[in-house]
């Protein structure tokens, strides 16, 4: 490359072995091998050429500064406040097609450029930014800073709600967080993100951030997420954020409440239906964030012929407690042909050294219950905890949390067993499966 | 005409359906005529910018925020056309096959394919953006006539959802084509007759069949045109179907082009002044008016609004193509804004509009008869913007031409549609990862590739002795191993087989496929005598009208049984006896009506050499 003298954004002829092409010099994709450079050609169109058959390379022009122009729009002041904490992930990203690269925008006027619509419905004074991150990079040291700032934000009379941005991977790790973190919450949070990137038409963070605004102003004083409800672009929900998951890949309408109705359906338009009344509503308490995680959790996924070695390991290691995420009912071995991979034993040991354990289900749909198969009245009888409907990752935040508080096995238990947050579905209706 | 004189400069750019899985996922590309199984409804939000290739009514639509309804079939479509999914691996048939014909057409691969976003927003696709990738350059197509036209890129694409139907409102998509694999071939702007332009048409559509890899019928090919001629404009003409109508309609641009210059030139004798952007409610002349069209338009609330256009007599009915005035050119700039139609002076009286209510208008606008007029009924705000569009088109035709997006009509000719499109606005696509076209392998790609079309022609023509028109038509049309096989079973000659596979079936355009059994079985009657080869027609079409039935009953239904050769001379005598005076007069000239007419009674049931033979011998003027 440097034989030639010509770097990225110069308009450039270069002659190759088959053919000359003039076009301006593009960065290269991450990851992408080093023996080729991108040129746009006058078409639109990018290439790859083969550096090593390049036969000389003509310097036309130098790199046109890019337009940075401001935002020819800005909020409405007699709007409602809210504010939004941006924390990364797809949604806060904007896009430069000249490149394709992607940059997290920093002001309230690039926010409206993405989603013009917000501005029509709320006045957002400042976007806080306390870092950006994608969401599967996160950890709960970023939940408790995020808890800080929305009741920092929430105790402001002039705002009426908290917009979270957040990345979708674990977006319902911190919805949860949230829920239990903020003592007294006495307006709306809403967690939202995007499955498509801002540089399409079909971005969908603006329909949910549209939501989102609305259910900032709305009486319902819950964390929720608030995304698309289905892939058609007609309403979001609002799903608890105790009892909500990322259950797609890929899908829009990926965030699911399980085992109960979302909160409530949202439309663009302002309309709000509410589908699901047992939620607080807007008060005047002042919001406390109750965030001291204590980190020596673990979270376990049990799968035909695991080894109870790996609770042994965590034990080993200090860990304070441990959630399994356990088949069916919340069952691990207890009865195997090989001694191995019975997993009694571990767990009693876990409990005899302090080590709280907790039983979810890996079905996340109904709840675990040690009573119905000799397992689980075996597991329970070894010292694990059943939790219930609680959903495996929503346990591992509560335990952290709970453990922040507590070392004592039975306040821990006690505190687990609790309904704080209305993590915990007392009754179950048939029509929220797969909801 | 003269097109090299006129400085006529063509170029083509072709459209073609591979017949291969989705080109970014594994979705069969089948078109689907049912009912769909799930509808699903979405907004776009407007990114800002470019807007490129759009149809101009969803545009409409999506400038105004519309809703789009997409039909979705389980068996046409995944997660990945509902923009839900990412994109899969690129499909490698398809890079394979476009890396092929960049060898046939002597294209440079690039060295790395970087597939790219292109923005769309009339909802034609889901995601907002067309993928497509650019495989090669700067290649070059010989022609019979031994003419080189260079061949600019050959780039991969997804096809758009189908449009169903645009509302203001609502814009509904069928989602069965989208992501349906194109191959783009753009050649560069040196064709330079209409002749040519079919010429490389044919060209390039053979050499996609050749790799056996393309999509057959209606719609599986989509031809654009580029033409300008000296001191005209460049004008875009999409969607031509049909390969015959290329060739016409660049003519019928050219004549287009050269008319609207004229046209200009006739303005500035005249000393036409430049219209005013001032238009008249003239509602009340018409509150009585017999016309449908505006009696029903004014039950509506709509008004008639007109536009003074000074010393414009005569200009607006002066013809710019075939069956199309420049009256035809301002109406569709007036539709392009969502009204139906003008009415011109011109054409008036007409369409129920009176001489009386004609007057009327000239007095109300205070006009003379060398003055023109131009009335359009709709509600205020659509009228305006069509009388500006058509105020702004007639400005223009005082200086040039304007440079312009046209469709194809059926009859060769075009209408206008749009503007010129801007640069389309591209960006990485960043969910995959280039594709070094080195690891394709191009060496082994080349052992499969078949012997180019025109040869594979030439050997059927000369062992055949089919005419060059017949062995294409069978090429086209994938018929040329079902033509083998008829051949030897039955050795009829092989034109008719040729002719009867091509041109008679196409001409009944039937809408079932026979079985090769069904051609083996009408060969063999035809060679038993069961009837003779100018009834081919009418019995393939009966048959196809009653396929269950037995060809001899179809046969014996028709009344086809072959005449002996004594009731055959019975019907001739017949005939010579009643025309004894046409004889008389005419001498041998009456051959011809005579033989019309035993054409007639014997209804193909026999040889018409054998009746010219019979009736020469007569009338005594055989050999």
């Amino acid at each position: 490359m440097e034989k030639f003298n010509f770097g990225t954004g110069d308009r450039v002829r270069i002659t190759a072995k088959q053919n000359t092409y003039e076009g301006i010099v593009m960065p290269r994709p991450e990851l992408a091998d080093k023996e080729h450079i991108v040129l746009k050609l006058d078409n639109g169109y990018n290439i790859g050429i083969l550096i090593s058959a390049i036969k000389n390379v003509e310097k036309l022009s130098g790199p046109k500064p890019t337009a940075h122009g401001s935002s020819p729009l800005s909020f409405d002041q007699e709007k409602p406040k809210i504010s939004v904490i941006a924390t990364g992930g797809t949604i806060t990203s904007k896009v430069d097609y000249r490149t394709g690269g992607v940059f997290p925008f920093t002001t309230p006027e690039e926010l409206l450029e993405g989603v013009p619509d917000l501005a029509k419905i709320v006045n957002v004074k400042h976007i806080l930014k306390p870092f950006t991150l994608w969401s599967e990079d996160m950890t709960p040291n970023e939940w408790t800073v995020i808890a800080k700032e929305v009741a920092k934000e929430l105790n402001d009379p002039q705002v009426h709600g908290v917009i979270v941005t957040h990345g979708t991977d674990t977006l319902h790790y911190t919805a949860a967080a949230l829920s239990f973190m903020l003592k007294n919450l006495n307006k709306p949070v809403a967690l939202v993100g995007a499955q498509r990137s801002v540089d399409r038409g079909s971005f969908d963070g603006n329909m949910n951030l549209v939501c989102a605004a609305h259910y900032c102003l709305s009486e319902i004083a819950e964390v929720a997420v608030v995304m698309h409800g289905k892939t058609d672009d007609e309403y979001c929900i609002a799903s608890r954020g105790t009892k909500v998951r990322k259950m797609h890949s890929s899908r829009r309408d990926t965030f699911r409440p399980i085992n109960e109705f979302p909160l409530a359906k949202i439309f663009p338009d302002g309309n709000i239906v509410i589908i699901n009344p047992k939620h607080k509503t807007r008060s005047n308490s002042k919001v406390e964030a109750d965030a001291k995680f204590d980190e020596k959790v673990a979270l376990i996924y049990y799968y035909p012929g695991a080894l109870p070695e790996i609770l042994d390991y965590y034990v080993s290691k200090d860990y304070k407690g441990i959630i399994i995420a356990g088949t069916g009912f919340g069952h691990v071995s207890t009865n195997p042909l090989k001694e191995e991979n019975k997993w009694l034993n571990s767990i009693k040991k876990a409990i005899e050294g302090k080590v709280f354990v907790g039983i979810t289900t890996q079905t996340l749909y109904g709840g675990t219950d040690p009573l119905v198969y000799s397992a689980g009245r075996l597991i329970q009888e070894a010292g694990a905890v059943y939790l219930k409907d609680l959903l495996p990752e929503v346990a591992y935040v509560k335990l952290g949390l709970v453990l922040g508080k507590t070392k004592a096995l039975s306040k821990i238990k006690e505190l687990m067993l609790t309904n704080i947050a209305n993590e915990f579905a007392e009754r179950i209706e048939p029509e929220t499966f797969l909801y | 005409m003269d097109y090299k004189s006129l400085g006529l400069k063509c170029g083509l750019e072709i459209h073609q359906q591979l017949d291969t899985e989705k080109l970014f996922c594994d979705c069969p590309s089948i078109l689907q005529e049912r009912e769909p199984d799930i509808l699903i409804k979405r907004k776009l939000h407007a990114v800002a910018g470019e807007l490129g290739e759009v149809d101009p009514a969803a545009m409409q639509a999506a400038l105004r925020g519309a809703s789009y309804v997409y039909q979705f079939y389980n068996d046409s479509n995944c997660l990945v056309e509902l923009d839900e999914e990412p994109p899969h691996e690129i499909n490698y048939d398809v890079l394979d096959t476009a890396i092929l014909l960049s060898a046939l057409l002597r294209a440079k691969p690039v060295d790395e394919i970087h597939i790219m976003r292109k923005t769309v927003i009339d909802g034609s696709n889901t995601s907002g953006f067309q993928r497509t990738a650019l495989i090669s350059t700067n290649g070059e197509l010989k022609l019979r006539t031994g003419d080189k036209i260079g061949i600019q890129t050959i780039c991969v694409e997804e096809d758009a959802a189908r449009i169903i139907s645009a509302k203001p409102d609502e814009v509904v998509y069928n989602l069965d084509r989208l992501g349906v694999p194109l191959i783009e071939i753009a050649t560069a702007p040196q064709i330079t007759s209409p002749e040519m332009a079919r010429e490389v048409a044919l060209t390039l559509g053979l050499l996609l069949r050749s790799t056996g890899k393309v999509k057959r019928g209606i719609g599986t090919i989509r031809q654009d045109l580029n033409v300008s001629i000296a001191h005209g404009a460049r004008v875009e003409i999409k969607g031509v179907q049909e390969l015959n109508l290329i060739a016409k309609a660049v003519e019928n641009e050219v004549i287009r082009q050269v008319a609207l210059l004229s046209l200009r030139d006739d303005l500035r004798l005249r000393n036409a002044p430049y219209p005013e952007k001032k238009f008249y409610d003239i509602s009340q002349i018409f509150t009585t008016s017999q016309s449908k069209i505006i009696k029903s338009a004014i039950e509506f609330g709509k008004l008639v609004y007109a536009l003074k256009l000074p010393k414009f007599a005569g200009l607006l009915k002066k013809e710019v193509s075939p069956g199309r005035r420049f009256g035809t050119e301002l109406a569709d700039y007036a539709k392009s804004m969502g009204t139906s139609g003008i009415f011109h002076s011109d054409e008036l009286p007409a369409y129920g509009v009176t001489f009386d209510e004609v007057m009327r208008v000239r007095a109300a606008l205070s006009l003379t008869d060398k003055d023109a007029f131009i009335l359009i009924v709709d509600l205020k705000e659509v009228s305006e913007k069509a009388l500006n569009a058509v105020v702004d088109r007639i400005n223009l035709a005082f200086e040039k031409l304007p440079g312009e997006t046209r469709k194809a009509n059926s009859d060769g000719t075009t209408s206008y549609i749009r503007p010129l499109p801007g640069g389309a606005r591209m960006y990485p696509e960043t969910d995959l990862m280039p594709i070094v076209v080195q690891s394709r392998k191009l060496s082994e790609l080349k052992k499969k590739l078949p012997k180019p079309p025109w040869e594979q022609i030439k050997q059927i023509e000369k062992k055949y002795k089919l005419s060059n028109e017949l062995a294409t038509e069978l090429y086209n049309e994938n018929k040329v191993q079902l033509f083998e096989k008829l051949f030897d079973l039955t050795k009829i000659e092989p034109t008719i087989i040729a002719n009867t596979l091509t041109n008679t079936w196409n001409s009944l355009n039937p809408e079932v496929e026979l079985s090769a059994k069904h051609f083996l079985d009408l060969f063999n009657a035809l060679k038993g005598g069961k009837f003779s080869k100018e009834a081919i027609p009418q019995v393939l079409e009966a048959w196809l009208n009653n396929l269950g039935k037995n060809l001899d009953a179809i046969i014996s239904d028709l009344g086809l049984e072959k005449l002996s050769y004594a009731d055959l001379e019975k019907i001739i005598d017949k005939i010579v006896s009643e025309n004894t005076k046409l004889i008389q007069e005419k001498g041998e000239s009456a051959l011809q009506p005579l033989m019309g007419d035993i054409m007639k009674e014997v209804r193909g049931r026999t040889d018409g050499k054998l009746i010219m033979e019979i009736l020469q011998k007569k009338l005594g003027y055989g050999k």
